[in-house]
């Protein structure tokens, strides 16, 4: 296998019975960082917003004004209007809907086929295993802007179809985690003892190793969730995003892009939320592995 | 030794032929194929003319038949031709290649001009100015996507001020200095979401060794602890971050493809979308198995070099094989 | 503390955004409200220095690329600047719209149209230095007629049945029904050197006033002044012709001096343009181009003509030319393919002034639901314009309760749902914009029987084609074209939006430039001065 840098996590098998699970512990160790918890407000922040997006957005994102056309930021419209008259900040808030909804969702999907395909081929080990692993590399092997962008001209680009390919191409790296992971427990001795004691690889798996391995998987899922929204900005940004008049905060970018001359506005607001919201994720996901590599923590 | 390299050598060429199946299945599932584009909507083409056409490009015989031509193509030297201009793929890619390499070589040179030395002083004073105003940096780095980045600078360098360009390649031989005008930008862009993960990697790595018993050792003998980390953490810090560039690589050919676009620079990544775009699967097939084969290739070299130069690793190798 | 630095650099960050933005905004200056064409100044640039001979001409152009030097195969507008630049037809296309000799020095028609015979010049050379003869145009119009070479052009000539070479400087072109308008069909026939033509891409090899230089697909042209042409010497020395895929890349490169002409500005972006002083706006004599949306009428609820008129009452023209084209458009209220500046377009017919109670109606009685969803098929990464009028359009038909369903594709996928003719596509109108030249037959001949995609197999409208094609009088000609014109505005086989062009600009020092109905440059007399 090659020696790229796998994350090995290191967990350690469940202490006592009276203890938090490990995700609830890492949790409060997190509270006590103060950039785990401004990227974690940040994030919480921003999907509050993205709920609650039909009550607190002060017009409807798609109300046509076709006098209203590229209006500065003022009272009435704070972020500005575009070229269709319709309120930035509201556009700005629907958005979130959809970027966040696909950040998640392809970050959530790439984390379950990782985990389902990284145990599976870290327990089975020899042929299985390499030619399970090998097909991870195949597909990482082609950059995945590419990728994204064939896969989208085939299948379409509304909401879900957007969710399954991001997260289906963010899969390979997830698998590479948990496989690790499991690599590094079947070596111990308690899972030596579970299968010696002939209690079924399936629950070892997800009822031992899983929750150990959670906090590390977790980690990753904020990083995958940051990867995510930058591969759906940029497909929304060549115009291959979600259809109209839904809009994504990259494909806000690519409107405001075509009219920095004259509305600058436009293309500096969802830029700055989109890189707020990558910057939350990356952080989040940063601070967790910190926690978790007893070697890194300061 | 040399079963450690053939095997990661004969690996690296299975993933690539694996790659190059992938490749050619899934652009056929696309809608639409070359003849579609190139009758685009003449007047008064029917369906009959259509179907002469396809036939005359070969696009009817079976998938298996249609890829192992290719395939035998590849090892004669002959790329495929292309639907659309006529002209081999090879003499195509062969304009777009240099530019392409360029570019990500420049971004690369820049990312690691800023990024190691940032990370080595970083390292020999911790916690100072620099290395928090680098910590923050790598963080912001490593969240803006490269067209962001692109974006921004258009907007300050070349629309608010007019200094640069950006549009537009000459080659290097010809006028070096437009040519430097004129890659800076997208140069900049991409080296700026590269530069931020070389840099954490580093001074992780950098940090952890500095913590090594042999640091202590060499300050006991009455080495100063900076001297001690410039001469003796780094290399040993250097190792492990090649794994880090073999990955970057692979992060700036995928971004170097919107970067192309955004800046109009003629290299593989645009000929790739607009092959996408047409459907021209001759030109697409080959400079997608390009790229894919550049990535291989780069973690081949990064994975042999660890092995060669980590005494470590290569100790456990000989164990391994004995 | 390392916690303060993260924090205060996305402070600052927040902080310099904000300032950015509020700097950067501002009311856009009024959008200059002149429509298209009006038909009677010239289009050229009037110079009021006298021009300096030599330099090179940087023409950019925006979107998709010129893939092939071929001129007799062109399916994309951004081709079609290159043409006239390295090629020669028969005949050419006035700056004011009418037919004028190229390599053709006159021409006459037998009594009953069916005979044509064509005077051409002679001592034309090739840049190859082949010399140019009757056979050459023998060659070159049965290679337009050759239907496996898939020319845009023969559907406009399908009536020749021969074309004989007399001697090296006469062409008889016989035909198998009469057509008055031959010699404009001609126009875009090119004379390019068939021995060659394969090799095209690296030779470039016609009779223009420019020689081909260098060709990188999809990327540039750079050509060179051909000191042998027949016609008058070109002023400048050399023209590169490069593609710049981003259209704000585009724009920037304009104004920074990087490109002489854009052609491809995006109409929102006019007011800035207009506000420098180093740039202006070309414009056409008559505007010729039609942004309209296609129907198929052959499958539901399109195959219904009160769908068909339900649509064209639903289309807001004038707001989606002011939103879409800063109202530099000519809105077609009568939905007439025929621009408004034709001195054949009838102005008696009705108009389908935007009423939503009226789409409502009709839409009821073709059977088109409440709730029902249609889809708006247009371009992704292109023409936003056509999505934002898209959108208009959707937030229009919610209102009577009917869902439009924009979607984007990028143009293989875009192009292979409908063409070519014959395809079925219900419950869609795809959004296109069709080039044509000034010569009103030639936008009514689209829509016979094979030629639109909107599959209008309509017997009664071919044979007023063929009458107005055979009328050797204008009255003749224009009362078929009348008939022809009601039909359409009657049956609406597409939805005609508006007559406009694409958008041209240039560094005021560019002058001898002018536009065709579309918007296509020509720049064969371009000077620098």
């Amino acid at each position: 296998m090659s020696a790229t840098m796998a994350e090995v996590p290191s967990t350690r098998p469940r202490d006592d019975v009276g203890e938090l699970p490990a995700t609830q512990r890492l949790l409060t160790r997190l509270m006590h960082r103060p950039l785990g918890v401004v990227s974690l407000a940040i994030l919480v922040l921003l999907v509050v917003s993205a709920v609650f997006a039909p009550l607190i957005a002060p017009h409807s994102p798609n109300a046509i004004s076709v006098v209203d056309r590229f209006h500065g930021p003022s009272s009435a419209h704070w972020f500005g209007t575009d070229e269709l008259g319709r309120d930035l900040l509201s556009r700005l808030l629907f958005g979130g809907r959809i970027a966040l909804g696909i950040s998640f969702g392809a970050a959530a999907i790439s984390t379950i086929l990782g985990v389902l395909w990284g145990f599976f081929a870290g327990q089975a080990g020899g042929l299985l295993d390499e030619l399970l692993m090998r097909t991870v590399d195949v597909v990482m092997a082609i950059p995945v802007i590419l990728f994204a962008l064939v896969l989208v001209a085939a299948f379409g680009s509304d909401l879900p179809t957007l969710i399954v390919i991001i997260g289906l191409l963010l899969t390979p790296a997830s698998a590479r985690l948990a496989r690790s992971a499991v690599l590094a427990e079947i070596r111990s001795d308690y899972y030596r003892a579970a299968v010696a004691l002939g209690i079924p690889r399936v629950r070892i798996l997800f009822g031992e190793l899983l929750p150990n391995a959670a906090p590390v998987i977790i980690a990753r899922t904020a990083l995958a969730a940051a990867d995510a929204m930058i591969i759906e900005a940029s497909l929304s940004f060549i115009g291959l995003g979600v259809p109209p008049p839904s809009a994504s905060w990259g494909t806000l970018v690519k409107d405001g892009y075509s009219q920095i001359f004259h509305a600058l506005y436009y293309v500096v607001f969802p830029g700055a939320v989109i890189l707020l919201a990558i910057w939350a994720l990356n952080t989040l996901g940063d601070q967790l592995q910190e926690l978790l590599d007893p070697r890194t923590s300061r | 030794m040399v079963w450690y390299v053939g095997r990661r050598v004969g690996m690296s060429a299975l993933m690539l032929a694996l790659t190059s199946v992938l490749i050619f299945v899934v652009l056929r599932v696309l809608p639409g194929d070359p003849v579609t584009t190139l009758v685009g909507q003449t007047e008064g083409i029917d369906a009959s003319q259509v179907a002469q056409m396809r036939h005359g490009l070969g696009l009817d015989r079976p998938l298996f038949m249609q890829y192992g031509s290719w395939v035998a193509g590849l090892f004669s030297g002959h790329f495929g031709v292309s639907y659309f201009s006529h002209e081999p793929v090879q003499t195509m890619m062969g304009g777009r290649i240099g530019p392409t390499v360029e570019l990500t070589l420049v971004a690369l040179l820049i990312a690691i001009v800023i990024a190691v030395p940032t990370a080595i002083y970083s390292a020999m004073h911790p916690r100072g100015v620099v290395d928090r105003a680098a910590t923050a940096f790598a963080s912001l780095g490593m969240s803006v996507p490269s067209f962001l980045a692109a974006l921004a600078l258009i907007i300050v360098f070349a629309v608010k001020l007019r200094w640069l360009p950006t549009r537009g390649y000459v080659s290097i031989v010809s006028d070096p200095l437009q040519n430097l005008k004129l890659i800076l930008m997208p140069a900049a862009a991409l080296a700026f979401t590269a530069c931020a993960p070389i840099l954490r990697f580093l001074r992780g790595s950098l940090g952890e060794v500095s913590e090594a018993p042999y640091i202590r050792t060499a300050e006991g003998k009455g080495m100063l602890r900076p001297t001690a980390i410039r001469k003796h953490a780094t290399p040993n810090a250097l190792i492990p971050t090649l794994t880090i560039v073999g990955m970057t690589v692979g992060r700036l050919l995928g971004g170097v493809v919107i970067i192309e676009y955004i800046f109009s620079w003629p290299g593989l990544g645009t000929l790739i979308v607009d092959s996408v775009f047409k459907r021209d699967y001759a030109v697409l097939q080959t400079s997608i198995l390009f790229a894919a084969a550049a990535f291989i290739f780069t973690t081949l070299v990064v994975d042999l070099l660890y092995g060669v130069l980590d005494p470590r690793l290569k100790a456990a190798t000989r164990e391994s094989a004995a | 503390m390392r916690r303060s630095r993260s924090l205060t650099l996305l402070l600052a960050v927040c902080v310099v955004s904000t300032v950015a933005a509020c700097g950067g905004s501002s009311k856009s200056p009024a959008a200059n409200k002149s429509s298209g064409g009006t038909g009677s100044t010239a289009a050229t640039n009037s110079a009021p220095a006298s021009p300096k001979a030599g330099g090179t001409l940087t023409y950019g152009y925006t979107g998709g690329g010129l893939t092939s030097l071929n001129p007799n195969t062109i399916n994309s507008g951004t081709e079609k600047p290159v043409a006239s630049l390295l090629f020669d037809g028969l005949t050419q296309l006035g700056p004011d719209g009418s037919t004028q000799p190229d390599l053709a020095t006159s021409w006459t028609a037998s009594a009953d149209q069916k005979t044509w015979t064509f005077k051409l010049r002679s001592g034309v050379k090739y840049h190859s230095g082949k010399t140019f003869t009757a056979k050459d145009a023998v060659a070159n119009i049965n290679y337009v007629l050759d239907k496996k070479n898939a020319a845009a052009q023969r559907k406009r000539i399908t009536a020749i049945t021969s074309v004989v070479a007399t001697d090296d400087t006469t062409l008889t072109i016989n035909l198998s029904a009469p057509d008055a308008v031959l010699p404009s069909a001609l126009m875009w026939v090119y004379m390019t050197n068939l021995d060659t033509i394969g090799q095209v891409n690296t030779n470039g090899d016609g009779t223009g006033p420019f020689a081909l230089k260098s060709f990188v697909a999809d990327d540039h042209v750079d050509l060179v002044r051909f000191d042998g042409y027949w016609g008058t010497k070109p002023s400048v020395d050399a023209i590169n012709i490069v593609r710049t895929a981003d259209a704000t890349s585009a724009l920037t490169s304009l104004q920074t001096g990087q490109l002489d002409v854009l052609w491809g500005v995006d109409p929102t972006n006019v007011g800035t343009l207009k506000s420098d002083q180093n740039l202006t706006f070309l414009k056409s004599s008559s505007t010729s181009g039609v942004t309209i949306l296609m129907l198929d009428m052959t499958s539901p609820p399109f195959n219904n003509i009160k769908a068909r008129q339900a649509l064209s009452y639903a289309v807001d023209r004038k707001s989606m030319a002011e939103a879409g084209y800063n109202g530099i458009a000519d809105v077609s209220l009568a939905n007439n393919p025929i621009s408004s500046n034709s001195a054949d377009y009838d102005s008696s017919l009705p108009t389908y002034d935007f009423n939503l109670d009226k789409a409502k109606q009709l839409f009821a009685e073709a059977g088109v639901k409440q709730g029902d969803t249609l889809t708006f098929w247009t371009l992704a990464g292109r023409r936003g314009e056509w999505t934002t009028m898209g959108q208009i359009l959707q937030a229009d038909l919610k209102q009577i309760g009917i869902n439009l369903k924009i979607e984007q594709q990028e143009t293989s996928t875009w192009t292979a749902k409908f063409a070519p003719a014959g395809k079925k596509y219900p419950n869609m109108m795809v959004m296109d914009f069709l080039s044509f030249p000034p010569v009103p037959a030639f936008a009514l001949q689209f829509f016979t029987t094979g030629g639109c995609e909107c599959n209008w197999n309509s017997t009664e409208y071919d044979a007023l084609m063929a009458q107005a094609l055979a009328a050797t009088t204008d009255t003749a000609r224009k009362a078929a074209e009348a008939q022809m014109q009601k039909m359409f505005n009657e049956q609406v086989p597409s939805v005609v939006l508006m007559q406009n062009a694409t958008l041209v600009a240039a560094q005021k020092k560019v002058q001898g430039v002018w536009l065709e109905g579309d918007g296509t440059p020509r720049l064969a007399q371009a000077s620098l001065s």
